[in-house]
């Protein structure tokens, strides 16, 4: 039987995120998962959850106004944009070149 | 005690100034920053006079704002949080961002890059968390209140843990802009304060509709302050049977203890005129709190900090491409932490997982939330401990337990409002009750807990008495 989840998997997903993890941190994830995972088993076992709509926000009472469309904003100065930046050049932050 | 400082205002920046050197001697680790030249701008206003400190997730233009992570160590906003624009304009004054658990994600207060955060009533002990700083200095009577924000109890519990009030209103009455986005539908602003009244004096200041915050909403016929009245008496209230009852495998002495406080405490509810009933909800339901809030949360997050690369803000990594140089700002920005939970975030939005994992969650969330507001067509409000038992010693192996004490949650999935106020005392160390009710009836969950709070004597609590 294929193991869900394997160093492997962990490891293509820290790639995909952008960042490395050690092989300690793997092997905790993995206990984490497989215990999610136990979780997730008993979820899928209440009753009739699987007619149960998904709920992704608190509520459905939002109250949306229309805006005029001559309201505009005033924009950021560049200056306050790139102040947290470390390599800018001029109005641009400098980044090495991705494009070939 | 904010009417009570106010009255003792001379020249204006005395508290500001006195908040200061409180601040700078205290030995909590509460703060990432102390604003020393933090002063009054103007006099006459609602506020003026009176210092406070803001959770380091809040956008502070022109002062560092961490979030308590080396991936933001150096990051300094450009603009206000709508919270602190509003508590500017009202002339409250910020003198300094707290520590927190890095990017919101923890329960204890020991995970922000400057390290953990003491607990005011026994340095041993953790605070808590996310909003740890913010409770611990109010707890100690630095500042008479705090901004905090409330994912899954990040406010709540901490007020728990420290012996204070701690408050997040319905989702959206406070505008998140500026807040940074942790898990956004779970997401609330709130507030730490020694007291009901002073609960409901700051969020009246920062509450209302914000342009830049969908959703938030018009909460201006809501006034909490004016609501709060002595002597209610025909009030409802339930608690859950399987949280209350003491047996958890694995149970703390203490978590006897703070079980025992909690039924004294509904008994001087009762005789405030309250009905309170016990209501039985399936042991099954309840169980899947923990990972439905844990996958919902850890989805959410992993997306909303996809923008933590390091190019435009943040620490530049180190390589010779963008990815390199993003990799390397990502492995040494985030604790290993956060980097499992965004692991898990990741693992659950995948195609083949999401079914199972994110939407069986939220599923879950919509079963619980239809059988609160169910029951609050019946009930005021729903009264719980605020945690299962005080602040652990920061050495302690936590109880099994703890993993699933995640029943404050259920004010996040519902967007109800939620306030800790603190009942008592175990083994020295204060616990609190949490009252959750209805969304958009704020005013009557804060009238119910003054009340609560009137009998039960522990308003204006800090660590140096003022009782």
């Amino acid at each position: 039987m294929t193991k869900e989840f394997t160093k492997e998997t962990i490891n293509e997903l820290a790639s995909t995120l952008l960042f490395a993890i050690n092989d300690d941190e793997v092997d905790f994830l993995l206990e984490e998962l497989e215990f999610l995972k136990s979780k997730m088993d008993a979820i899928s076992n209440i009753e009739n959850i699987q007619s149960v709509e998904v709920q992704t926000h608190p509520f459905d009472l939002y109250e949306t106004a229309l805006r005029e469309d001559d309201n505009s904003e005033e924009g950021t100065a560049i200056d306050l944009l790139l102040a947290n930046a470390k390599n800018i050049q001029n109005r641009e932050i400098e980044v090495p070149k991705v494009v070939g | 005690m904010i009417d009570t400082l106010k009255t003792k205002l001379k020249t204006g920046d005395e508290l500001i100034n006195e908040s200061i050197i409180k601040a700078k001697n205290s030995n909590l680790n509460a703060f990432v920053t102390i604003i020393n030249d933090a002063k009054v701008e103007d006099k006459d206003l609602v506020l003026s006079g009176i210092p406070y400190v803001a959770k380091d997730n809040f956008s502070t233009k022109g002062i560092l704002s961490t979030a308590s992570s080396n991936s933001l160590k150096d990051y300094i906003p450009f603009f206000d949080a709508t919270a602190i624009k509003k508590l500017k304009e009202t002339g409250a004054v910020n003198i300094g961002k707290t520590v927190m658990d890095e990017l919101g994600m923890g329960e204890t207060g020991t995970t922000g890059h400057t390290g953990a955060v003491k607990n005011p009533w026994d340095n041993e002990r953790i605070t808590g968390g996310s909003s740890a700083g913010s409770c611990a200095a109010v707890a100690a009577g630095i500042v008479p209140f705090a901004l905090g924000s409330d994912t899954g109890g990040s406010i709540r519990k901490p007020s728990s843990y420290c012996g204070v009030v701690g408050y997040k209103p319905t989702y959206g009455m406070i505008s998140r802009y500026g807040l940074f986005a942790l898990a956004s539908s779970f997401d609330h602003v709130g507030v730490i304060t020694t007291s009901v009244k002073d609960a409901a004096l700051v969020v009246d200041t920062i509450k209302g509709i914000d342009e830049n915050d969908m959703t938030s909403w018009d909460s201006s016929n809501i006034n909490l302050t004016s609501s709060l009245t002595a002597n209610i008496k025909t009030k409802k209230l339930f608690y859950i049977k399987e949280i209350c009852e003491n047996n958890y495998s694995d149970t703390l002495d203490e978590t006897t203890k703070t079980l025992e406080l909690f039924n004294e405490t509904l008994n001087k509810v009762r005789t405030l005129g309250f009905t309170v009933d016990e209501i039985s909800i399936d042991k099954t339901l309840l169980n899947a709190i923990y990972p439905a809030y844990f996958t919902i949360a850890s989805a959410e997050a992993t997306s909303n900090m996809a923008n933590l690369t390091g190019m435009i803000f943040g620490p530049r990594g180190k390589g010779k491409t963008a990815e390199e140089m993003m990799f390397d700002h990502r492995t040494n920005g985030f604790s290993p932490l956060i980097k499992r939970k965004f692991i898990i975030g990741s693992y659950v939005l995948r195609a083949e997982n999401i079914d199972r994992y994110l939407f069986n969650s939220a599923k879950v969330r919509k079963i619980i939330t239809d059988k609160i507001s169910d029951l609050f067509k019946t009930y005021d409000g729903m009264i719980l401990p605020a945690s299962l038992s005080p602040a652990p010693k920061a050495d302690d192996k936590l109880p099994v337990y703890l993993k699933t004490e995640q029943y404050l949650a259920i004010a996040n999935f519902g967007g109800f409002p939620s306030i800790t106020i603190p009942s008592g005392f175990v083994n020295n160390m204060p616990v609190g009750i949490n009252i959750t009710g209805n969304i958009k009836d704020d005013e009557n969950l804060l009238n119910i807990a003054y009340n609560i709070e009137n009998i039960l004597g522990y308003k204006n609590q800090t660590t140096k008495g003022g009782k």
